[in-house]
């Protein structure tokens, strides 16, 4: 599959062939990893949060790819892992020889903002089903909320909005705790 | 003010592009000024962000989980390491054709080890392991030597040419040094490290494996030059040596040749320690503004110190003979320059200054420390043990069986154990300082959430007693802050214990001490376990006393000794099984308590790797792991202190609105007697008028009779009138006077009562010792049946003489009660009692 085709479906939402792709990746990236101090968990990890990166950057329309698909993919894994050994103070150097060179600046990660997003995560678990699924439809699925109300049998659009701003406030809430606890 | 829903709308209509072009202006312009709406507008997109990166992870777990690429294309990645690694190691190193190889290139016994573990076989240093080590590789210059922190904590100091060849000669090169920290129960249990030396039981201080290669051939310690390791530990056990791993004939690691441990003594920069009293430097904080300074700074709290003259630091008129403490000139002395190179500059001594700051006799102590610098520390220490007092001897035993040496022991480590120290002792402040805001912003979140309670809270309208009656102005937040933060432990590494080590030889090795309380009888528990494979090795774990040993199978079952004397530890007693087929693994895990379980049943089930170290992660131990997380412990520590905290605003928020609506009160009971006085003269006046009139009307009457019932009834309007004044208060409250018609009488009078507080008074012994005396108010309430009821004190002196007034005052007889319009009423006093030294 072309890297033009990759993104167009991950832009039409169907992130799934994409993954299958870019997933073949991975053993490189792991042994990358592990001859840089990590284990292969620390690998997986790492990937899974590159290859997020990455379908987040590709969704943005304004992204422009300059490289292969697969060489991008290489670059934010070597960023990622960098982040990783900076944080436990390692003495390990990350040194991917034909690697993309790619800094926090260039992805936008800000590490504020990188670590509320984890909390929001785990917020997520921690809502009502029914929350869940209204945040899923309306930002995954890119559902409207008029079809939201429907599916999900709102008397109106309006009352389906409103609860989602008490859903959103709600998971807001929670993740607050989690910094306070964290901070 | 928005409410955060409506901030979350907004912001969701925003980011939606939901607005229309002025309304984004204005919202814009808002972002800028607002601050909780840039936070809101954070949250909803980290949220939105959220969303996404949960449906795309969990679809990527899934395409992780959906193929085997991890393990089968594993195997041939290894495969192109390991060739990769012998062609970096012939050609030259500028010729890698292979990525990754440039930085770290795997020797060629590293490569064997990677490719037996691809295949489910593990070992490391000869020894068969379960699972695969956790291997932290560190890359350095053996001409320099290096400082290395384990995850775990382990730290190991490697100094210049610390490397020799097979022959003994000093090799120079590249040095891949690999650790492997066993300092939890899972890897003691993963790595199959029972705690056995020649038969006897060890108890574990925590276990690791060193090897290093230079330029990828293996190399052994110099015996010159030799590593020191420390091992962190939650609190050090007498007894512990450290002992070298060997594989015997049965494929078995044992423990041999036990060497004492040695802990050299770090040099700290003089101004980095902290010499004077605890508590000194927020004492002056809190009395901030003083004269022309406005903060605290370390010069402005070091003089003020320093200024302090030794033999008036208790004044009072009989007190300049007695000396606590430390002189501050001495102190100011040993902080000069002239001392930086003894053991008066390392965080050990500032703890034993800590100490001696409270000892009667702690200069002469701080003297012979002085006197005896080239000595060991620890020959001064127990020379201090002798000579301090009782209260303090414990302490320093405690530093005596530390058995410190001299500062000059440790040359070759020093510079980087000084250095590693340094960075963790700026660390701790750091940390300290952040947690200290953390606090105040708490406090501040806590004070306006409790200040919102109060308001909504409306005093219920009778039977709560009397109010209480606020006790000293309410504390500011700052000053209760500093306390707080003073309450932490010091920011010094010498409080978080290791045992440490000069150490000789490559390979695993183990803190140990022998196991003696199996000595003292034992008892026994059976164990029978279910569904077991031909090759299961069980063993047996005893928490907080961490041994960890083998069991034997008899007639099919396993028979587990555990130590008659009760301990602590044998509520932590788990039992492991497990067995190992090519990648399959055979697990059970149980928890018992061998006092009150004599026989235990498990049974083995098929388990991958990830299981069992989950099974294991959920064992709860109380050992190593602390110097990167020295904050777990006190974390729990400064969350109780801070929920004591939340507690006590709360509760003086309570005392003062209390005070508040007293002092209300008050004004409307002065306003009321005022009332009631003019209705009592008014009264008055008409008394006399009739009286003059019938006088004169009836001249034949002798005595006047008054009209009560008009007077009467213009009382109770008045009254009436009164309580319109207070609506939301709790009149029924105040169900008390202190000020009636007619006062409730001590039997004997006045006289008679300050005659028997005095009689019935005994000076507390302590007090009187301590030379402490002064007046402590008492309040209590003549009850209208005349009993003495809640008694109280208003200002007292300390908690001896305190309790003492309360005492005497609650001998008090019963009174005849105070009358209010001829109704006997409850009335507050307060009395003096007054403790005097002659």
């Amino acid at each position: 599959m072309k890297d033009e085709e990759i993104i167009r479906q991950v832009r039409s939402g169907k992130p799934d062939a994409a993954i299958k792709v870019l997933y073949r990746e991975f053993p490189k990236v792991c042994g990358l990893i592990i001859a840089s101090g990590g284990d292969e968990a620390e690998a997986r990890a790492t990937f899974h949060d590159a290859l997020i990166l990455v379908m987040e950057k590709v969704q943005d329309p304004t992204f422009v790819l300059t490289c292969k698909l697969t060489t991008y993919l290489f670059g934010v894994n070597r960023l990622l892992w960098k982040n990783k050994l900076r944080k436990l103070n390692s003495i390990h150097e990350v040194e991917w020889s034909d690697t993309l060179i790619l800094t926090n600046d260039d992805l936008g990660i800000d590490e504020n903002q990188e670590s509320l997003i984890a909390a929001m995560e785990l917020v997520l678990m921690r809502i009502s089903d029914r929350c869940r699924e209204m945040l899923q439809r309306f930002y995954f699925k890119s559902e409207s909320m008029a079809a939201i109300a429907t599916a999900m049998g709102f008397t109106s659009v309006n009352s389906a909005k409103t609860q989602k701003y008490k859903c959103m406030e709600h998971a807001i809430r929670l993740a607050s705790d989690i910094n306070l606890q964290n901070a | 003010m928005r409410t955060p829903l409506e901030n979350i709308e907004r912001a969701e209509q925003y980011l939606n592009n939901e607005m229309t072009a002025p309304e984004r202006q204005v919202f814009e312009t808002e972002l800028t000024t607002d601050a909780t709406l840039r936070e809101t507008l954070a949250q909803v997109k980290a949220l939105r962000s959220a969303v996404i990166r949960k449906e795309l992870r969990s679809k990527i777990e899934s395409q992780a989980g959906g193929n085997n690429w991890g393990k089968g294309l594993g195997l041939g990645l290894f495969l192109l390491l390991l060739f990769g690694g012998i062609a970096w190691y012939f050609l030259s190193p500028t010729e890698t054709a292979v990525v990754a190889e440039e930085e770290a290139p795997l020797s060629v016994t590293d490569s064997i080890e990677q490719a037996q573990w691809a295949e489910g076989k593990f070992e490391l240093g000869g020894h068969k392991l379960w699972a695969k080590p956790d291997i932290q590789r560190f890359g350095f210059a053996s001409s320099k030597g290096a400082t290395i922190e384990g995850k775990d904590g382990i730290l190991v100091i490697v100094p210049s040419n610390a490397f020799v060849d097979s022959s003994g000669k000093v090799v120079s090169g590249k040095v891949e040094f690999k650790l492997v920290e066993a300092l939890g129960i899972e890897q003691m249990v993963l790595y199959r490290l029972q705690t056995m030396s020649n038969g006897s039981i060890l108890e574990s201080g925590g276990m690791f494996y060193i090897e290093a290669q230079v330029d990828g051939t293996p190399v052994k310690i110099n015996p010159a030059r030799p590593l020191y390791i420390e091992v962190p530990t939650v609190e050090k056990k007498p007894g512990m040596m450290a002992f070298t791993g060997k594989v015997d004939a049965e494929g078995k690691l044992n423990w041999e040749n036990p060497r004492p441990l040695k802990k050299y003594l770090v040099k700290m920069p003089l101004g980095d320690l902290e010499f004077l009293p605890p508590g000194f430097a927020n004492e002056v904080e809190g009395n901030m503004p003083f004269l022309t300074y406005k903060k605290a700074t370390e010069a402005v709290t070091d003089s003020l110190y320093y200024a302090l003259e030794f033999a008036s630091i208790r004044g009072g008129e009989r007190l300049d003979q007695v000396q606590c403490g430390i002189d501050p000139t001495s102190v100011e002395t040993i902080k000069k320059p002239t001392y930086a190179n003894t053991f008066i500059a390392t965080e050990e001594f500032e703890q034993r200054i800590q100490v001696l700051h409270k000892a009667g006799n702690g200069e002469e102590l701080l003297q012979h420390y002085v006197h005896n610098l080239g000595k060991d520390l620890s020959i001064s220490d127990s020379v201090v043990a002798r000579a301090v007092q009782a209260d303090l001897k414990a302490q320093f035993q405690a530093f005596a069986k530390e058995k410190l040496t001299n500062i000059k022991d440790a040359d070759i480590y020093q510079k980087r154990l000084s250095d590693f120290y340094q960075n963790k002792r700026k660390e701790l402040k750091h940390y300290h300082q952040a947690m200290a805001d953390k606090l105040a912003a708490m406090n501040a979140t806590e004070l306006r959430k409790a200040q919102a309670e109060l308001n909504n809270v409306r005093m219920p309208k009778s039977n709560t007693g009397p109010l209480t009656r606020v006790v000293g102005p309410v504390q500011a937040i700052s000053p209760m802050i500093t306390s707080l933060v003073a309450s932490m432990p010091s920011p010094s590494a010498a409080t978080s214990p290791v045992y440490a080590t000069p150490w000789y030889d490559m390979g695993w090795a183990n803190i140990d001490a022998y196991f003696k309380l199996l000595e003292q009888g034992t008892i026994e528990v059976t164990i029978a376990i279910a569904n077991k494979p031909d090759n299961t090795s069980v063993t047996q774990w005893l928490g907080d006393i961490n041994t960890y040993t083998d069991l034997r199978n008899q007639d099919g079952k396993y028979v587990a000794f555990f130590p008659a004397k009760a301990s602590t530890a044998n509520e932590q007693t788990h039992t492991f099984a497990i067995a190992q087929t090519g990648e399959d693994y055979s697990w059970s895990m149980t928890r018992f308590n061998p006092r009150t379980q004599k026989d235990v049943e498990m049974a083995m089930a098929t388990a991958s790797i990830s299981d069992i170290q989950s099974d294991l992660k959920g064992v709860d131990m109380d050992f190593g792991r602390l110097r990167k997380n020295h904050w777990w412990k006190e974390s729990q520590a400064r969350q109780a202190v801070a929920n004591q905290l939340i507690a006590k605003r709360v509760e003086e928020e309570r005392v003062k609105k209390q005070a508040e609506i007293q002092a209300k009160y008050e004004a409307a009971l002065l306003n009321k007697k005022e009332k009631y006085d003019a209705v009592v003269r008014k009264q008055q006046e008409i008394q006399n008028m009739i009286g003059a009139l019938r006088a004169i009307a009836f001249p034949c009457l002798e005595s006047v009779v008054t009209d009560d019932v008009a007077i009467e009834v213009e009382v109770q309007v008045v009254d009436a009138e009164i309580r319109d004044i207070l609506p939301d208060e709790p009149v029924g409250a105040l169900d008390f006077y202190t000020i009636v018609e007619d006062m409730p009488q001590f039997p004997g009078g006045d006289a008679a009562l300050m005659k028997f507080i005095t009689n019935n008074t005994r000076y507390p012994q302590t007090a009187m010792d301590n030379n402490i005396s002064g007046v402590v108010y008492v309040s209590y309430i003549v009850g209208a049946d005349g009993r003495i009821g809640n008694v109280r004190v208003v200002r007292g002196v300390n908690a001896e003489l305190n309790a003492e007034a309360v005492r005497v005052v609650k001998l008090l007889p019963r009174c005849t009660p105070g009358r209010q319009r001829g109704q006997a009423v409850p009335v507050q006093f307060t009395i003096p009692v007054k403790f005097r030294l002659d």
